[in-house]
């Protein structure tokens, strides 16, 4: 039987505001408190530099540039996030999911694939570089990067819906990787896709693949807050 | 000792200040009509709460095993 969880469209968020949420709703998942919840939203114009991240190989935004540059605790090297990038950050319990991080990260590779797949895209893993590849030739379509603190997890994916990829190797050497190419779900559709029309694809990805019931937070005044009770039965299905 | 527990007592503190913080953001996005950030807000309120709640439980049972009536 799949475990309740919840997701919730948080719509447009500031980098660090979004961070600041996933580490206070990944204690309360620690705790117990409430189950497995799973963020997405776009984050405003930001560049983000992971734990490997080489400053002065990586980084060059043009001083011009409106964008903001933060450093993280996630796995992995710097990349870009923008309007018309569907984030993605669960917050889930890996107690209940293997406890493994490599089986983690690949779980996340397998929801992106099965996310491109209704838009005509095959995606793949490349070995050795974590995210999610279209080939011949090979370009890049999202980023992972994660971190686990007591097998609670933050941070997550970013998968390019439709957004402009220059930043990723005019702002920023994405990920490290030298004449790599970017590329976006519409791009490779060849008509404009939403994050809107992606958003149900990813949930029922992530839902098959960690075995999870997710329930949407409805948007509507008054009905955002659930009973404590509800989330305890929820966190422990 | 002392300070020991003046240590813990600063945690539970930080912890009732980020509880303190969510829960002003909750209530400004609940005014803009933000609610599913409200809510996430909340549930962070939440978190917060209950970890400095365990702590204070925690205490409590230790210095209820130190207590001889």
């Amino acid at each position: 039987m799949n475990r309740g969880g919840y997701v919730m469209q948080l719509g447009m968020i500031p980098y660090r505001e979004a961070w600041e949420l996933q580490r206070s709703l990944a204690g309360a998942v620690s705790q117990g408190a409430v189950p497995d919840t799973i963020l997405l939203l776009e984050h405003p114009p930001v560049v983000t530099l992971g734990r490997r991240t080489d400053e002065g190989a990586e980084l060059h935004v043009p001083e011009h540039a409106d964008v903001e540059v933060v450093e993280t605790n996630r796995g992995g090297k710097s990349t870009f996030h923008g309007p018309g990038q569907l984030v993605c950050y669960p917050i889930l319990d890996l107690k209940r999911h293997g406890r493994d991080v490599k089986l983690y990260v690949r779980n996340l590779e397998e929801a992106l694939i099965k996310t491109l797949a209704p838009f005509g895209l095959t995606g793949e893993r490349i070995d050795e570089l974590t995210g999610v590849w279209l080939t011949r030739p090979p370009r890049k379509i999202a980023s992972i990067g994660v971190h686990v603190s007591r097998w609670v997890t933050t941070h997550g994916y970013a998968l390019n819906v439709d957004l402009d990829p220059a930043p990723f190797t005019e702002w920023i050497t994405a990920c490290g990787l030298e004449d790599a190419m970017f590329t976006t779900i519409a791009r490779e559709a060849g008509r404009p896709v939403t994050v809107d029309e992606v958003r149900p694809h990813a949930v029922a990805a992530l839902e098959e693949v960690f075995e999870l019931e997710l329930e949407e937070l409805p948007a509507e005044d008054g009905m955002g807050l659930w009973a404590q009770p509800v989330h305890a039965q929820l966190s422990h299905r | 000792m002392s300070e020991e527990a003046a240590r813990i007592y600063d945690g539970i503190a930080e912890e009732l200040d980020k509880a303190a913080a969510h829960a002003r953001r909750t209530a400004e996005h609940f005014r803009d009509g933000e609610i599913p950030r409200a809510t996430a807000h909340a549930w962070a309120t939440q978190g917060h709460v209950h970890e400095a709640q365990r702590r204070l439980e925690e205490q409590s049972r230790d210095h209820a095993s130190r207590s001889h009536p």
